[in-house]
């Protein structure tokens, strides 16, 4: 047996896990998309009904609606965190210990359990008694509603997505941002360049491969929002912050139409995969581009 | 040889005293709210050093344990014996036993308020009773006598409409807000909805639907009353909610009254000594929380969850359970308390009248949820009361109706001949 065979054969145990654990569950979420299931209705799977789940799933309004506000989220969430995470690469990129600890810092968002986030966020937003309009109220401003008003807490749940999804985009560009070779950017300070220009010339396009990177990941984070949802408005008020992964749980979880829900979740891994393939293809057109340059 | 006999024998007999101890082993799920859970910690100690069974008391927060139950149930793991629950249950009904032969036999529902074992107030299953009622509460109207005087204004209100005509006179004589309710809980605008609707929530042909102008008439009461809520008050919680009344900022309160009655006569409270729990309003009913127990079909060993349920659900702890718990009793007797009810003058006789009339809605959990959300967007002001109606009635007709609530509908009066 050649080494290329020893080396295949042993590829075998790790192939059939994750054929087990990752394929196996995908193929039967999708059989059971397929037919008519209410777990409250029967242990046993109902007949075949074809694309029928699919089709009374896309022409549900609160469906529709979630998915709306998912995408609204989503790419809110993913320019925000991308926008600051940037910023704040770009202000705490370098080796002394001040940076090392502010990096550091500016981390713990992001190892926070989001269920955790969500409530802290609750608490923190109270309208009436929470510690953020008190310290509004003191200072003469405004208390907003922010988790009781249908727009605004749509908004509220897009920025504690992006404040706990932040340090993902810091941390990664300012990785990016450590790897640009040190002679360009002196090189450019000796020809006169200043800041801004050195930004817009040098680092933007040597770091966007990145940046799109970052974005992807964000934006296909984003779309599965759950956990913050549950713990700060339970979807509401009303249906205003029902988001695609909110409806899929309550509709598998909560009244247990368990084949509607999986013909859901396959719309979101579609919507997914779709998003991170406009992701890649983005990329891979600048990286040419960058390439011809 | 003989060595070998006795250690055999001895664990032959281990193997049967575990044998016994396992049959007469209960695992009982209840919420964890610092009362129902704690009583029955207390009523497992006693029952277990009387003899009866051991019995585990598994506690969780009402969304976990209303998740619990019902996984338990359609995963076919069969961890409880016996569980507490409600209405909201009904997408789970047929995997629960009939309890009417136990019933029958210790002649158990002997003493308990009247018409509370029927459906539409507890839960039936193909005409036989699965669920033993073991604590009651209605949703209540408490006023502040206080405020109410200052603006000239009755304690009694017939409808909702009468509660709207009165706020503004509330607010302006008193500078308080007219209403208090936990708007940030979603499901419970339905209190206003079921108590301010008269008409039946299924169709002569088994479907969900409303009376589509009388719905919508209470849609509009409802988005009328948000407007006299305290400033940013759409999204208060329970406690947020129960603080505002009081600490002498709302006039009103429309709350589960076993949330805060205790709280109320509590020494520093402003509204201590100047509150008052007054009829529910409207023609419809006020909403009911009948905590039951519940028998899983799977439970083999029924004798020892059925001693369980006469020992937590009977009428022997009952009056402690209110007193040391703040649990409403199920029976008569309890009421009938004279010290007792002269100490809870203020608030007693209202309850007792909401008991009376107090329903569930024959709604499932997707019925229910969708109906409330709905109302939640019309009290926002997103869509109108009555497109919001007609949406409901819309996404109701693709809905199946559980056979048990039909049942529990027919049997309350809430579906259409």
């Amino acid at each position: 047996m050649s080494d290329r065979q020893i080396l295949l054969l042993c590829l075998v145990p790790a192939l059939l896990l994750l054929a087990l654990t990752q394929f196996y569950p995908l193929a039967q979420s999708f059989y059971v998309s397929l037919h008519d299931w209410t777990l409250a209705r029967s242990p046993v799977m109902g007949e075949f009904v074809g694309a029928q789940n699919y089709s009374r799933v896309l022409h549900d309004r609160q469906f529709t609606g979630a998915l709306w506000f998912t995408l609204g989220l989503a790419a809110g969430s993913s320019i925000l965190s991308v926008l600051l995470g940037f910023g704040l690469a770009l202000l705490t990129v370098g080796e002394n210990w001040k940076l090392r600890l502010s990096r550091t810092l500016l981390l713990l968002p992001m190892i926070i359990a989001p269920v955790a986030v969500g409530t802290v966020w609750r608490m923190m937003l109270a309208a009436r008694i929470g510690p953020v309009n008190e310290a509004l109220g003191a200072l003469g401003l405004g208390t907003p509603n922010w988790l009781g008003s249908p727009g605004l807490a749509q908004v509220t749940l897009t920025v504690i997505d992006a404040w706990q999804w932040t340090p993902f985009s810091m941390i990664v560009m300012a990785a990016a941002l450590a790897s640009i070779p040190p002679d360009i950017l002196a090189a450019a300070r000796m020809d006169g360049a200043g800041r801004g220009l050195i930004l817009r010339r040098i680092i933007v396009p040597i770091t966007l491969p990145i940046i799109l990177l970052v974005a992807m990941f964000r934006m296909v984070d984003a779309l599965m929002t759950l956990d913050i949802v549950f713990t700060t408005t339970g979807g509401g008020p009303g249906f205003a912050t029902h988001t695609l992964g909110y409806w899929i749980y309550v509709q598998g979880l909560r009244y247990f139409n368990i084949s509607q829900a999986a013909a859901a979740s396959w719309l979101l891994l579609a919507l997914c995969m779709a998003t991170a393939a406009a992701f890649l293809l983005w990329r891979r057109r600048i990286m040419s581009w960058q390439v011809r340059q | 040889m003989s060595k070998t006999i006795t250690i055999s024998a001895s664990v032959l007999s281990g193997m049967m005293l575990s044998g016994a101890a396992l049959a007469q082993s209960v695992e009982f799920s209840v919420m964890e709210s610092g009362t129902y859970d704690v009583a029955a910690r207390q009523i497992a100690d006693e029952l277990s050093a009387a003899g009866g069974p051991h019995v585990i008391v598994s506690a969780f927060p009402w969304e976990v344990l209303r998740q619990t139950n019902t996984t338990d149930l359609i995963s076919g793991t069969n961890r409880f014996d016996v569980m507490s629950g409600g209405y909201y249950l009904a997408d789970v009904y047929p995997y629960f036993q009939g309890l009417d032969d136990l019933i029958a036999r210790d002649d158990f529902a002997d003493g308990m308020i009247p018409n509370l074992m029927s459906p539409g107030r507890s839960e039936f299953r193909d005409g036989e009773q699965i669920g033993i009622p073991y604590g009651i509460d209605s949703y209540g109207l408490i006023v502040n006598t206080d405020l109410l005087a200052a603006a000239g204004i009755g304690t009694e209100f017939a409808d909702w409409a009468a509660v709207i005509a009165a706020c503004p006179q509330i607010e302006e004589a008193t500078g308080v807000a007219c209403l208090s309710h936990p708007t940030g809980s979603p499901e419970q605008i339905g209190a206003f909805f079921f108590s301010g609707y008269s008409g039946t929530y299924i169709d002569a042909g088994g479907n969900y639907a409303l009376d589509a102008d009388a719905a919508t008439a209470v849609a509009g009461e409802i988005a009328a009353l948000w407007s006299f809520l305290p400033e940013n008050g759409t999204a208060m919680s329970f406690d947020e909610a129960h603080a505002a009344f009081a600490n002498g900022e709302a006039a009103l309160l429309v709350t589960w009254p076993s949330f805060t009655i205790d709280t109320l006569d509590t020494d520093g409270v402003a509204a201590k000594g100047h509150w008052q729990l007054v009829n529910f309003p409207g023609d419809g009913f006020p909403w009911l929380s009948l905590w039951q127990l519940f028998v899983p079909a799977a439970v083999e060993d029924r004798e020892a969850a059925w001693t369980w349920i006469k020992a937590f659900a009977g009428p022997e702890h009952a009056t402690r359970n209110l007193i040391e718990h703040n649990f409403g009793s199920v029976w008569v007797s309890t009421y009938e308390d004279e010290a007792l009810a002269a100490e809870r003058a203020h608030f007693w006789p209202a309850q007792i009248e909401g008991f009376s009339r107090a329903k569930n809605p024959p709604l499932s959990g997707e019925a229910q949820d969708f109906l409330t959300n709905t109302l939640q967007e019309i009290a926002n002001g997103r869509i109108s009361a009555a497109d919001g109606i007609a949406m409901v009635n819309e996404t109701w007709g693709t809905l199946p109706v559980p056979p048990a609530l039909l049942e529990a509908a027919n049997g309350s009066g809430l579906a259409a001949d």
